[in-house]
Order: C-alpha cells, then sequence, then structure tokens
C-alpha cells in the first residue's frame, strides 16, 4: 500500500519511450484484472492490483518492463525523463514509512470543513487571495523533519562532484579517489568521536558534468553549477532541491540523518562553506592554502556546521555566548573568550582534536549512564593512599564507590573520601583518598557509576 | 591502515541480490556503506576474515580487492574503493597541521558572511 489509501499498487518500469507502452501495459494489467491507476510517461506507471496477482502481472507484462523492485537503481533512475522520475519519485515518497506516518497523523483529522472551533477550509475568495508559493529556499524553513538535528546512529551522505566542460574544471582519476577518501577519512573520525556508538555512513556518490562556462562574477556562483548538477540527478533549482535530494537519499538509505556534499572546481564565493543545519556543504578541492590533504579536517569542520556546531577561531567574531546545537549550549571554546584561551578543537584549528562544547553542539550523548572500575590497587596497613582521576565532563554526575577485593572478615577494613577540582571550564578532578583501617594491606578497586547529566 | 586512527577495517562486498545478513553485526560495526552491497565494516575483536568469507552472503572480503571483484562494480562502487585504498595509503605531513583555522596568511573554512559564528 502506497500512502494511506487502502488499495494495493505496484510500480511498473519499462526500458524502452515506446508510444505504444501505455496500450501494451493497459493490455497486460487487464489479463489479471488489474487497473492502470497513473502513468507519467512511457516508462513509470502505477497500477492497481490484489496483491495476489503481483506475480501474475509480472509475466503478463511486456519483456521490457517490469514490477519494480522496492529500490529502483541510479543506472535505471538516469534514464528516466523528468516527468518519469517525478512520478517514481512520488508513488516513493508515498510508500515510506514516513509518509505513511504522517498520513496516519493528519492535522485536523475527521473535521469537517467549516468546522467552528477548527481551522477553516479555504473559501474560493481565499484561495485566490492566497500569497503565492514561498521561494524554495524560504520553503526550507518549513521543513517539518530536521535532516541533521544531531550526529548520531547513520547519516546518509549525497557525494557530488560537479565537474564542467573544461579541463580545468574536472577532476581526474586520482583527484576523484581523492575527494572519496578524504570525505571517508574525515567521516569516520568525526563519527568516532560519538561516545557510545560511532556513526554510520552511508554514501551516494556522482560525478555529474554540467555544460556551463565557468563565470567568477555570476551573481549566485553556485547557483552556476549547482542546479544544473541538481537538473541532472533530477531535482529541482535552489535549496529546495538539495533539501529533496537529501530527503529522499535518508528515505531510500535508511539513515537519521542526511546531508550533500558538492565538491568543485568552479568558482564559489569561499572554498569552503556549509549551511548551519543543513543540507549542504560545498568544497573546493583545492582547499585553498590548507591543499587537497586537508579536505577531510575541513570536511569534519563543514560537517560539524551541518550538525550545528559553531565556529571557535577567533576571526569568525565568536563569543562564548548563545545557543547552539542539539542541547542549546553556548560556544565555550571561543578562541575570543574562553578561559586560558580555550583549547585545540575541529572547530578552531586544523586538528583532530574536539574540545568539551563540541560534543555538547553535534549532540552527542554527554553522560551516558554506565557503570565501571576507574582503578585498582592497595594501600598498605594503617595508612591513606590518594589517587585522581581527571577529564570527567563537567556536567557528568557521577558517583564513586572504593571496595575492598581482600577478603577479610569481621571489622570494616576502609574508609575513602572524594574531593573534587574544576580543572577546567569543561572537566573535573576526582581526588579520591583511601584509608586502610587494618594491619594487613589491602586491595581495592575504586568503581564508578555515570547517572546521567546535569 | 586508514589513517585516522589504527581500526581493523576491512571491505566486503555481498553477492548480487543478497540482502545485509542479520547477523552480520556480529563480525563488525558497520562504518559506511558505498551501495547496497559494499560496506566497510570494522572487525570485532577477535574476528578474523574466514569468519567472514565462510558466510554464504560475502561475495568477497579484505583489504584490496582482485580484479575480477572490481569488474563487478558500478562506477561509483570502484570510485569508493579507489579512495578506500588511498586512504590507506596514509598522507604526507599536513600543511598547517595544528594551526587555527586564522592562523596567518592563511583563509579559515566559512567565508565572512556566513552563519555559523
Amino acid at each position: 500500500m502506497a500512502g494511506d489509501v487502502e488499495i494495493h499498487e505496484e510500480l511498473v518500469l519499462g526500458q524502452a519511450a515506446d508510444e505504444n507502452a501505455a496500450a501494451s501495459l493497459a493490455s497486460a494489467a487487464e489479463q489479471v484484472n488489474a487497473h492502470v491507476l497513473h502513468s507519467y510517461g512511457p516508462r513509470v506507471a502505477v497500477a492497481q492490483l490484489d496483491p495476489t496477482d503481483t506475480p501474475a502481472l509480472a509475466e503478463a507484462l511486456p519483456g521490457d518492463m517490469t514490477v519494480a523492485a522496492a529500490r529502483i537503481p541510479k543506472s535505471a533512475r538516469q534514464r528516466l525523463s523528468e516527468s518519469e522520475q517525478l512520478g517514481l519519485r512520488a508513488f516513493e515518497l508515498r510508500s515510506s514509512d514516513e509518509y505513511a506516518e504522517a498520513k496516519a497523523n493528519r492535522p485536523l483529522q475527521g473535521a469537517v470543513w467549516d468546522g467552528a472551533d477548527q481551522a477553516s477550509a479555504p473559501g474560493c475568495a481565499e484561495l485566490a487571495a492566497a500569497p503565492s508559493q514561498a521561494p524554495i529556499d524560504e520553503a526550507l524553513s518549513h521543513a517539518a523533519i530536521p535532516l541533521s538535528a544531531r550526529l548520531s546512529g547513520s547519516v546518509a551522505v549525497g557525494l557530488v562532484l560537479v565537474e564542467g566542460p573544461t579541463a580545468a574544471l574536472q577532476f581526474d582519476a586520482t583527484e576523484r579517489a581523492k575527494v572519496v577518501a578524504e570525505t571517508q577519512n574525515g567521516a569516520t573520525w568525526l563519527g568516532g568521536r560519538h561516545p557510545v556508538q560511532p556513526v554510520t555512513w552511508r554514501w551516494d556518490i556522482d560525478v555529474i558534468r554540467v555544460d556551463v562556462a565557468a563565470d567568477p562574477n555570476a551573481a549566485d556562483l553556485e547557483a552556476l553549477w549547482r542546479d544544473p548538477a541538481m537538473a541532472a540527478l533530477g531535482y529541482g533549482s535552489g535549496l529546495g532541491g538539495v533539501q529533496a535530494y537529501a530527503e529522499d537519499l535518508r528515505r531510500q538509505l535508511g539513515t537519521d540523518w542526511a546531508y550533500v556534499t558538492f565538491f568543485t572546481k568552479y568558482p564559489t564565493g569561499w572554498f569552503a562553506y556549509a549551511s548551519l543545519g543543513g543540507p549542504r556543504l560545498v568544497m573546493q578541492y583545492a582547499n585553498d592554502g590548507w591543499g587537497p590533504d586537508n579536505i577531510d579536517r575541513v570536511f569534519a569542520h563543514e560537517t560539524g556546521h551541518i550538525f550545528n556546531a559553531p565556529d571557535e577561531y577567533a576571526s569568525s567574531n565568536c563569543n562564548c555566548g548563545g545557543t547552539w546545537g542539539y542541547y542549546g549550549k553556548p560556544n565555550a571554546n571561543c578562541a575570543n573568550c574562553a578561559s586560558g584561551g580555550g583549547v585545540s578543537c575541529i572547530m578552531r584549528a586544523n586538528t583532530w582534536d574536539m574540545c568539551p562544547s563540541t560534543p555538547y553542539h553535534l549532540g552527542f550523548p554527554i553522560c551516558p549512564g554506565r557503570l565501571g572500575v576507574q582503578f585498582r590497587g592497595n594501600v598498605s596497613a594503617s595508612s591513606t593512599r590518594r589517587w585522581f582521576t581527571h577529564s570527567w565532563p563537567a556536567d557528568c554526575h557521577v558517583v564513586w564507590s572504593v571496595v575492598p577485593t581482600t577478603v577479610r572478615s569481621g571489622a570494616a577494613q576502609i574508609r575513602w573520601d572524594v574531593q573534587l577540582e574544576r580543572a577546567s571550564t569543561g572537566y573535573i578532578t576526582y581526588w579520591i583518598s583511601i584509608t586502610n583501617l587494618t594491619a594487613m594491606q589491602c586491595d581495592i578497586e575504586a568503581r564508578y557509576a555515570v547517572l546521567g547529566s546535569t | 591502515m586508514p589513517s585516522t586512527e589504527s581500526t581493523s577495517e576491512i571491505l566486503v562486498l555481498l553477492q548480487r541480490g543478497e540482502g545485509v545478513p542479520d547477523h552480520l553485526g556480529t563480525h563488525g560495526r558497520l562504518v559506511h556503506s558505498a551501495s547496497s552491497r559494499l560496506f566497510v565494516l570494522e572487525l570485532t575483536p577477535g574476528q578474523q576474515l574466514a569468519d567472514l568469507t565462510n558466510e554464504p552472503a560475502v561475495r568477497w572480503v579484505g583489504e584490496d580487492p582482485p580484479g575480477d571483484v572490481v569488474e563487478e562494480l558500478d562506477d561509483s562502487e570502484r570510485l569508493f574503493i579507489d579512495g578506500w585504498l588511498l586512504r590507506r595509503r596514509g598522507k604526507p605531513e599536513r600543511p598547517g597541521e595544528g594551526l587555527d583555522w586564522d592562523a596567518e596568511g592563511r583563509h579559515p573554512p566559512d567565508g565572512p558572511t556566513d552563519e555559523t559564528r
């Protein structure tokens, strides 16, 4: 079933743009009591039938037509016309779980059109006076489900290398591989910072050559090459088209999040930039003075922006306030104001470090509840020994306990005391003093319980 | 070894038309997928390549695919493998290692008008 309409539908795909296709399909459908509901050109149609008749329909179809599989290969998709692709995408959207869920939770489900206490139905006059359709970029703000609210689970990345008609605008095979290697590397590092379950990355890689001359004076440097590239992938212009592509990727690849990464040699407004919160980042292959060997770091930095992390380097004019990212935390590691100048971080410098603030911005679980043994040791008879353990995130609520592991019955063996040091804005050091109350050496283990974050 | 850190990542190619086996996760963690049949898996400690090779759904598993395997792949999958192999070579010392993005003489990522402050 597609959408929430209680009938069974199947997608039929043809191979050839044959003008007799519609008649052939109708004839085959008739043989199995099926009905062609929609056709979007000679190669894409939707048929209504009893689910048990699907194999019979497949058998009855002409040799160049098939009942489509769950996921249409990219090669088959690219052969389709724009309207055929639209029909295909619409059917896929209607078949998705998200669509079914949205339909199951329709606003004003069951309300009568003229219900006095509900939203009004648009009358003819209201329709006539309705504002024109919002520009596509504006429509982004109305997207129902964020594409990149937090860096967790699985992420689809549409990696699009956009080439032009001249050699200077094209990537050679080594450069293409370099882009893939660098983005793979940067993603692996960034996703690997997740403290509980490293992120899984699902890639959809395309090399698109567009027939547009470079124009450094173009009013919109990005749209010049991006829009034709998106058209080649079957999507509309503007960031709305990019968003639609990301949403399709998320649905088709079954990921939690999605965004689109463009690499190009066309002139761009800056060598690397991203939309805060997605849906796209753009990078020049040359990567300015940082060079292609640092694409991974810049890609990781820009992906940080996709997942709502702010810049931390001084000339960004950052400040230590604000509400950023998944938890709405301030930009506490901003180089302009952080205590002691802040610490090394991917959002600040060309490094594989991450400061205490960025995990909050990316939405990592900061203090997942867990139990463990931090250290084991021994304390001499009738003496006190002190240990310290550092770099515990300051927001984590941690409870310590110390237990003897030397067996000796009859009396208490140890007591302990925990003292705290706020070593930096983001981190706590725990000092644990353990006293042996007995006349014999005692082995101990210090246990922690992380209860969550404050 | 991939250059970010020392992991035991390997490439896994499934037989054409095979779905991902439910128990694949026992062999390792899925790090990247390039298509419905080509993956990078981080092996679970104690798991061996042979454990995966014996899986009926697995066409090939390893670090550097042989020619007959590469010939089966589509363009995107080949490009993904090219990137994987390049990444495994490591890289020379980076320009500007450790420098702040706005270090003297360098431009930071993100243009002056961006919203990422």
